[in-house]
């Protein structure tokens, strides 16, 4: 009888078991993370930056930040996906950050409409539509001025500092916008970095 | 406010990339030693990752998909040959051989023409062999997160060096490798750009040579360094 082959387990492991094999240097387990995530990855890349060649940059060079630092994952700050998210943003914002200053300030104000846009294509992954409605709803739910300061920071790229000059409004003010909001939101989505499967 | 306020109003602006550096790395300083800081950081990072979930979903294009993983396998196939070990899974006809063709992608800098057959030597010395030196060094305070490894054949004919973790170089430069000789250096050649979390650069010239050192500079030719060194390793 033929022993089973390794690799055909590889889909039936959790994100964080193939981070362990991606470690060790397992091009098939980093091939299947990619699978799962690349193209939620992919969006947030494209809508941050809303460029596809940009975006396709950006998440080439976050991916391979992850085939070759995959070490510095750690479960206990979180999912998989939210790590993975994280450096796609953080690397994302830095490109926003070199942009022009004056280009980026139009861009993350007509951006926070866009942030409330349903997308034609959400409806092929049923789960990521549950996801992506609850997120919606919560968005939904915050006070203008909370979900307008969440979207100028995270997808406008733009620091608490600049978001006070922006708007006018004193620091103080803003940081506490910023709380509210995100911990309403994380309330409301109970534990949306959940693991995946 | 007392710190502690001052911290957790913070949070939010880590957690969603609106911190400021500094700022960043106070919070994670005080959330390694306070699990209870860690994860309320951990949630509220969870909940600024949600937004991504709610963005126009758009489909990566095939050609990104194969790009990365033609980049990732033959990264795999340099950290076999360079731990003398199979990394991962044997893939059909991965044997060292065809390994080795790899090289010559990641080879295109520092005059390395021999550097399969540089690396072929290196491996067969093996890592326990007392013969191969290995110099391993970290990152010069312009980039202290980077660190490099040279490992030098015994007869001095040739070594790999192996650099991770550089910082981006600055806009419009490249980084550039420098044998050192005293208080000359020469050239080695540009590391391909956009490869600064792992390059792997041969040299195959040795004579004379005192350190190996890496700075970001202009890409056009230059004589001499303009930049301080970001990595240097001394031979």
């Amino acid at each position: 009888m033929t022993p089973p082959d390794p690799r055909d387990e590889l889909p039936r492991l959790a994100d964080e078991d193939l981070v362990g094999l991606v470690e060790g240097g397992d091009p098939d387990a980093f091939e299947l993370l990619y699978d799962r995530h690349a193209r939620v990855a992919f969006s947030l890349a494209f809508r941050l930056l809303g460029d596809r060649a940009e975006a396709e940059d950006l998440v080439q060079d976050a991916f391979l930040s992850v085939w070759r630092r995959s070490a510095s994952y750690a479960p206990s700050r979180g999912s998989v996906r939210t790590w993975l998210l994280g450096i796609v943003h953080n690397r994302g914002v830095d490109r926003l950050r070199n942009q022009a200053a004056g280009a980026r300030r139009q861009e993350a104000l007509e951006g926070v409409a866009l942030t409330r846009e349903r997308s034609p294509d959400a409806a092929e992954d049923a789960v990521a539509e549950v996801m992506a409605g609850h997120v919606r709803q919560g968005l939904d739910d915050l006070p203008p001025e909370q979900g307008q300061v969440i979207s100028l920071a995270y997808f406008g790229g733009f620091t608490h500092h600049e978001i006070a000059g922006l708007l006018e409004l004193p620091l103080g003010t803003v940081k506490s916008r910023m709380r509210l909001g995100l911990e309403r939101l994380r309330t409301m989505l109970g534990d949306p970095g959940a693991a995946h499967p | 406010m007392s710190d502690r306020d001052e911290i957790r109003e913070l949070l939010s602006a880590v957690a969603l990339g609106a911190a400021t550096p500094s700022e960043v790395a106070r919070v994670e300083k005080l959330a390694e030693d306070d699990p209870e800081l860690a994860a309320e950081l951990a949630g509220l990072r969870a909940a600024a990752g949600s937004l991504a979930l709610d963005v126009p979903q758009v489909d990566p294009p095939p050609s990104l998909r194969e790009n990365l993983m033609a980049e990732v396998r033959r990264d795999a196939d340099v950290r076999a040959e360079l731990s003398g070990a199979t990394a991962g899974p044997a893939r059909a006809g991965g044997g060292r051989l065809s390994r080795l063709r790899a090289w010559p992608a990641i080879a295109a800098v520092a005059g390395v023409a021999a550097l399969g057959l540089l690396a072929w030597n290196i491996s067969l010395q093996g890592d326990d062999d007392p013969g191969v030196r290995t110099v391993a060094v970290a990152g010069t305070p312009e980039a202290p997160g980077a660190a490099a490894e040279a490992r030098v054949l015994p007869d001095g004919s040739g070594a790999i060096l192996t650099v991770t973790d550089l910082p981006e170089p600055p806009r419009g430069r490249q980084y550039e490798l420098w044998l050192v000789r005293g208080t000359e250096a020469t050239s080695g050649g540009f590391l391909p750009a956009g490869d600064v979390a792992f390059a792997a650069v041969a040299v195959t010239d040795l004579d004379g040579v005192t350190a190996l050192a890496i700075t970001a500079e202009p890409p056009v030719n230059t004589t001499a360094p303009t930049a301080p060194p970001v990595v240097e390793v001394p031979l």
